[in-house]
């Protein structure tokens, strides 16, 4: 048997799934974070992370909180919470996600409802495998602005500009924070210990961050 | 961008998952063999072939049908036809199937309702990474009488013995055929053309014809 399984996702597809099934779905499986699912009109990916994958999206979301931190701007975590819009038959379940600009909007909600709440101001995707359903066009139609993706080696920082997703020289949420710097931390959180990657995350903030 | 080699299947598993919602599933990706989805009391596994996976599944399925050619026997290749039985909250998609001693009962039939008809008389299972959960019980509580699962090294023959599978060397549902001989011709099929692989079988048939004994 092999033992490829370790590092990456396993992921399956499915096609000509109704909204009503997607539902369905997402009902019985719960408030659990896996597996993870995203619907596109019909197309249904689901994706159980591995080890790997979830430790990236960890340190990515700790590395989100200390910089907003640094930079005195709250940011809500909301983790893989399900957003969905049954009106334009899209949904996602990101790695990770936060509300920054939007923060106070959300801050203490239950439970997120899109048909009156704003979407998510940053998304993480992790993809060690490539994914078998491009999540970008479901982000974009649901108005994410801003999406840091890692693909195994490296992390790409993403804007939102007239409906498609462009390579950003630097972040929007965080500014100042450049895909070559995440990508950097990235790599580090698998060689260091947690403690030292925290303190090399804070040290680049106060020497990075202006104002 | 890829570093990773994909594994032969891709397999996810949800838990708590309903009857209605599996067949919901069902109804709405009919008509598609893949990714084949297995049910057992809540748990479903949907499972997404590779190409190795199907070129295995594939070359098995031709042994089965050259070999009962050569012996003058019927087999039907049911494929990944979905096998449920609402009663026992189980249901599955074999890589492929074949009805051998129950062929007649379901030659003319159009959909295969377990109700009323006999399960598949041989069940073909390719691992080549371990199934989230075990199809037998699966097959045990339908009662298909035997299954051949292939690891990607070894095939195995598993026969129904009350409410368990044992191994044993030799089919009972396409004798002479032994997990030995299936083994080594699965091993063959990976450096073989085609028809020459399926040539050697078809030969191999034939000596062994009425020499199972």
């Amino acid at each position: 048997m092999e033992s490829v399984k370790n590092r990456a996702e396993q992921r399956v597809l499915l096609r000509n799934i109704s909204w009503e099934t997607y539902e369905r779905l997402l009902d019985e499986r719960g408030d659990s974070r896996v597996p993870r699912l995203a619907y596109d009109r019909g197309d249904l990916e689901i994706m159980c992370p591995s080890s790997e994958h979830e430790s990236v999206a960890y340190f990515v979301a700790l590395l989100v909180a200390v910089l907003a931190e640094e930079m005195h701007v709250n940011a809500y975590g909301v983790g893989s919470t399900t957003y969905r819009r049954g009106d334009i038959g899209r949904g996602f379940e990101p790695d990770a996600s936060f509300y920054i600009r939007n923060e106070e909007r959300i801050r203490g909600k239950p439970r997120i409802d899109l048909s009156v709440d704003p979407p998510p101001d940053l998304v993480i995707e992790v993809d060690i495998t490539s994914p078998s359903l491009d999540k970008f066009p479901i982000y974009a139609r649901l108005g994410v602005h801003e999406v840091w993706r890692y693909d195994g080696t490296r992390a790409t920082i993403f804007l939102l500009e007239e409906g498609e997703y462009v390579e950003a020289g630097e972040s929007v949420a965080l500014p100042s924070l450049t895909s070559d710097v995440l990508t950097l931390f990235v790599q580090e959180s698998t060689s260091l210990g947690s403690t030292d990657w925290l303190r090399r995350v804070r040290e680049w903030a106060r020497g990075n961050i202006t104002g | 961008m890829e570093t990773v080699k994909s594994p032969a299947e891709q397999r996810v598993v949800l838990h708590n998952i309903g009857w209605n919602t599996y067949e919901h599933l069902l109804a709405d990706h009919e008509n598609n063999s893949a990714p084949r989805l297995t049910y057992d009391r809540g748990e479903l596994e949907i499972m997404s072939p590779s190409p190795e996976h199907e070129k295995f599944n594939r070359r098995i399925a031709q042994l089965v049908l050259a070999v009962a050619e050569e012996l003058d026997i019927e087999a039907e290749d049911l494929g990944s036809t979905t096998f449920r039985r609402e009663d026992l909250e189980r249901g599955f998609e074999p890589d492929s199937c074949f009805y051998i001693q129950n062929e007649e009962q379901v030659r003319d039939k159009d959909r295969i309702d377990l109700a009323v008809d006999p399960p598949p008389d041989l069940v073909i299972e390719i691992d080549i990474t371990s199934p989230s959960f075990s199809k037998l019980p699966i097959y045990a509580q339908i009662g298909v009488p035997e299954v051949w699962r292939y690891d990607g090294e070894r095939m195995t023959i598993l026969v129904l013995e009350g409410s368990d599978y044992a191994e044993t060397a030799e089919s009972i549902v396409l004798s002479p055929v032994t997990s030995k001989v299936l083994t080594d011709f699965v091993e063959k099929s990976k450096s073989m053309k085609r028809t020459a692989w399926l040539e050697e079988v078809r030969e191999w048939s034939r000596e062994n014809t009425g020499s199972s004994n």
